[in-house]
């Protein structure tokens, strides 16, 4: 029933804890585990930059910026990934350029996902007073299969 | 391997067919985990108040409660798990909340509308509020 499970993983405390959930409900139900990270152009630049850039250098640069950035959240996911395969799980890791929310919702329903298994929040805000991430809510709300928010 | 595993699930019922479909999502996990599963209905209605007035609805409701509580069980013990029924008067999600602070669960299984469904867009307000309150794992079914 449950043999596919999405974990959206952005290197956050929240989502390792959703990562470790997500291996031991692997290990219980055999099932294959997705990581998957999305880059958000917002992420790169600092906020209204991205209006400001007229020059070709600085396209460059932009574009320079964003390569590192998905390097480094490819390294990320490696690590996750072998955390699994470590612990016998087939794992498979991709990663999106996007909105966050809408891109997880669009992997899960190209990749007939059956559950979902996230943290609560994400790498934004302030964890003591936010009690659920904005994507958590949205993805909580219009994903089609079961979601799992870990805390 | 994470130390602890999925030992006790609360499945909060209120005989509608969004928490039912909570409720099998629970048992294909407690199979899976060897959990057991408790069933939570809450009465949304204070009983000191107004008593006399509102004493049929209660009745009707304690009776539709016994009704779904059994029918769980059965369906949980088709299935081999252990399943207990609870049946309590307050605020369902402070009456949820209460329970899995003092007894322990690790996890909420959780129908995303319960019987006042009007949207399938977003989540129900008891289903809404748990998410946002509960320290434990919540699995929202759709």
């Amino acid at each position: 029933m449950l043999t596919r499970i999405l974990v959206p993983y952005d290197g956050s405390k929240f989502s390792s804890k959703a990562l470790s959930h997500a291996m031991e409900l692997a290990h219980n139900l055999d099932s294959e585990v997705f990581l998957f990270s999305v880059v958000s152009i917002g992420y790169i630049s600092p906020p209204g930059m991205l209006g400001l850039i007229r020059t070709k250098s600085e396209k460059e640069s932009m574009k320079k910026w964003q390569k590192i950035v998905i390097g480094d959240a490819e390294k990320m996911l490696k690590t996750a990934a072998k955390k699994c395969k470590e612990n016998g799980i087939t794992v498979s890791y991709s990663i999106a350029r996007g909105n966050i929310a809408n891109e997880i919702l669009n992997f899960s329903k190209k990749k007939k996902i059956s559950l979902i298994i996230m943290g609560s929040q994400g790498l934004h805000g302030i964890g003591k007073i936010k009690t659920l991430g904005s994507v958590s809510r949205k993805v909580s709300e219009q994903a089609s299969c079961p979601v799992l928010l870990v805390r | 391997m994470t130390k602890k595993g999925i030992k006790k699930i609360l499945v909060p019922l209120d005989g509608s067919k969004n928490s039912m479909r909570g409720l099998d999502e629970a048992i294909y996990l407690a199979r899976q985990c060897h959990a057991t599963i408790t069933g939570l209905y809450v009465i949304p209605i204070y009983p000191r108040n107004f008593a006399d007035a509102i004493m049929p609805y209660q009745i009707h409701l304690k009776k539709s409660a016994k009704k779904f509580m059994s029918e769980a069980k059965t369906k949980c013990a088709q299935k081999g798990i252990v399943f207990r029924s609870k049946v309590v008067f307050g605020s369902p999600t402070a009456e949820i909340n209460d329970m899995v602070n003092t007894k322990k669960f690790d996890m909420i299984v959780i129908g995303s509308r319960g019987q006042s469904g009007l949207k399938e867009i977003f989540l129900g307000s008891v289903a809404k509020a748990i998410v946002h309150k509960s320290k434990v794992p919540v699995l929202v079914i759709k």
